[in-house]
């Protein structure tokens, strides 16, 4: 893989000879307006002083631009202890997730055993089915093990809804990793775990990086499931706090967009960042197979 | 300010990971390694006895002497399953394969056959507390799926009218997607130039997360105060109340998932479009081919592979959308405008607390999304090449 692990986009040549006429980059530019319009416009009303946060200007930046919203967001709301939950959780998810999903993975890619392609198939098939379905039984479960308001209820929820894909992508990226190496590994000695441990896992870190990138970004952002399963406010993520913010419009309109402005940065510039990556696994492991 | 108990029960979480993880790896080892003992299956009985009897003790489980009685039983059945059935095949694979597998299964086809229980049963908001406390589910029969038909799951909409708006949703949606991720990538794929910026402002509404991104978006479409209204007074549209007039509520809804779901689209038909070798358009233009032409003939049928599955993807994402609709109308007791069966059924389980009348409401659900895969499936053959391997 690591030969077709290209860029999606920058080296490539154009396909057409004829020079990009003017109204390609005219439509191109108001694609790109339109898309980066709403984190501007978050950006903007973070910006703005406390008497003008309803003004209806369509000025991207205020006129006496304060941060005063960012200051209030910092103090007088649980913004740390949001994003604290939010990273205990994302971070437990990744780590479980990616644990699980490289070893059974590795057995999917390495061995063949009576019900292997019965189990990609029900793997892919919990794929199809939206999590929601699913919710009712699972929080009755959980309450009945008592995991209700608890980060263990909801990172066993973004665990099992994340495994089906992290061990798909994982199993794609390991099948490429060529027998060769771990045959000539065992003739020397290896163990058959040691050559998983010693040979194929470190071959594979940028996969692994990528089967944790899609946990952190699932667990991250995700709101519906973790709505019901926490429900003291003293565990509440952060797209939790924001929906509370948000929720009431009149007063906090400017608290909501300065938090917003606080968690959107970071996390498009990872994405930004990890996009060719994150982009080719994709394909890779997801479309392809 | 950080409590400390929630981070102790975050490690409490881990050490019972692994100690769950350990127990399991620990009983399949035996199993593959002792399986030609003589004493084999009498000792496995003894082992999960001992081991269920002494989780028991460390407060567990509940009943000490039952929970020795069910781990003998289990042991002597995976004694027998060893020695008879699997004698000492796949050792490796299933050590790695179990913790994973045995997570998805239980918090998967557990609840998935509870769900069936549920369906049956009276569990609702005034139910639930004897419920909880040890009472018995009962069972009603039919009644649950006879009222999703014929009652109303949310207040007034009827099932058919979800399902009719879900459709036109999936469609709506759907359609933009590919249209204008089709055109932004063909698009990009003619510059040069600049290209590496167009795309990282592109892929912005896929990299923003989703809460803040539909957030923001609800907040711009404020009837007073919204940029969108502002705007259309700049043309001198009245007011539209997107709030809370049905059809603008369901139009905001569809605008906005249309934004977030183009980049995908993009990304990927640009990268397809990337993988047409040049020289099939220098040889058309050369046979003196129209760009209309190439497009059909060339460009159309090679994007076919990257069409296919990504069509598969946005189909599902779309129809099990639920983020944008209860995001732009789930607060203040929200409205059911532009719900669609998967956001009614989120609603009617843990807004209105109709618990069985969900379960059942979720097995229709589940029915028509089996429905639907079978006939995609027949139609497309789109899973062939992903089984194949």
């Amino acid at each position: 893989m690591s030969g077709n692990q290209k860029d999606v986009g920058d080296d490539a040549p154009s396909l057409h000879h004829d020079r990009p006429n003017w109204w390609v980059h005219g439509l191109l530019t108001i694609a790109a307006m339109i898309s980066v319009f709403p984190l501007l416009r978050i950006l903007g009303v973070s910006l703005r002083p406390g008497d003008k946060i309803f003004s209806t200007e369509l000025e991207l930046l205020p006129e006496s631009p304060t941060i005063a919203n960012y200051v209030e967001v910092l103090t007088d709301t649980n913004f740390f202890l949001w994003l604290f939950n939010s990273l205990v959780i994302t971070g437990l998810t990744a780590l479980i997730g990616v644990c699980l999903a490289a070893t059974a993975a590795y057995a999917l890619s390495r061995y063949k055993f009576p019900g292997r392609a019965t189990m990609l198939i029900f793997l892919m098939a919990t794929q199809m089915m939206p999590a929601v379905v699913l919710l009712l039984p699972l929080y009755f479960m959980l309450q009945k093990m008592q995991l209700i308001n608890s980060y263990a209820g909801v990172i066993v929820a973004y665990c099992v809804t994340t495994l089906p894909f992290t061990i798909w992508l994982l199993k794609g990226y390991f099948d490429t990793v060529p027998r060769s190496l771990e045959e000539a590994a065992q003739v020397d000695g290896l163990t058959e775990i040691g050559s998983f441990w010693r040979i194929v896992l470190p071959l594979s870190t940028p996969s692994l990086a990528i089967a944790a990138l899609f946990c952190v970004t699932q667990a991250w952002n995700e709101y519906i499931v973790a709505r019901v399963v926490l429900q003291s406010s003293e565990l509440y993520t952060w797209p939790m706090g924001l929906f509370e913010l948000q929720g009431e419009f009149d007063t906090r309109w400017g608290l909501f967009a300065a938090a917003s402005v606080l968690v959107t940065i970071p996390v498009v510039a990872v994405f930004l960042y990890s996009s060719k990556w994150l982009l080719s696994g994709l394909t890779l492991g997801g479309v392809k197979g | 300010m950080i409590p400390v108990s929630t981070l102790a029960d975050a490690f409490y979480l881990l050490a019972a990971t692994i100690l769950m993880v350990a127990a399991l790896e620990f009983s399949l080892w035996w199993i593959w390694t002792f399986w030609t003992h003589r004493l084999f299956i009498p000792a496995s009985a003894g082992v999960g006895s001992v081991g269920l009897w002494a989780a028991a003790q460390a407060g567990f489980l509940a009943s000490p002497v039952r929970a020795a009685l069910i781990g003998a039983g289990a042991g002597l059945l995976a004694g027998l399953l060893g020695r008879f059935a699997i004698r000492g095949r796949y050792r490796l694979p299933v050590l790695l394969l179990a913790p994973a597998f045995s997570a998805v299964s239980l918090l998967v086809i557990y609840p998935f056959v509870f769900q069936f229980r549920l369906a049956f049963a009276g569990l609702n908001m005034f139910t639930m507390a004897d419920w909880l406390a040890g009472g018995e589910l009962g069972w009603v029969g039919f009644r649950n799926f006879v009222s999703v038909f014929t009652t109303s799951p949310l207040q007034t909409i009827s099932f058919w009218g979800l399902l009719g708006r879900t459709f036109v949703w999936t469609g709506v949606n759907l359609v933009f997607h590919v249209g204008f991720g089709l055109a932004l990538a063909l698009l990009l794929a003619r510059v040069v130039r600049g290209r590496g910026i167009y795309r990282t402002l592109l892929v912005i509404p896929w990299a923003m997360p989703q809460v803040v991104a539909v957030l923001a978006w609800r907040g711009e479409f404020h009837p007073q105060f919204g940029f969108v209204n502002a705007f259309l007074h700049t043309f001198g549209i009245p007011s539209v109340n997107w709030w809370s007039d049905p059809v603008p509520v369901f139009i905001s809804c569809i605008i906005v998932n249309i934004w977030l779901g183009i980049p995908f689209m993009m990304i990927v038909f640009l990268g397809g479009l990337q993988s047409i070798p040049k020289s099939y358009y220098e040889a058309a233009a050369i046979d003196g081919a129209s760009a209309l032409r190439q497009f059909r003939e060339i460009t159309l049928p090679m994007l076919r592979p990257v069409v296919v599955p990504s069509v598969t993807l946005g189909t599902i994402w779309t129809f099990n959308n639920i983020n944008v609709i209860y995001l732009m109308t789930g607060q203040n007791g929200g409205n059911e405008y532009a719900d669609i069966l998967v956001s009614a059924l989120y609603k009617s389980a843990f807004a209105y607390s109709r618990f069985s009348f969900s379960a059942a409401f979720a097995v229709v659900i589940f029915a028509i999304l089996i429905a639907i895969t079978l006939i995609w499936m027949k139609v497309s053959r789109g899973t062939e090449s992903v089984v194949a391997r």
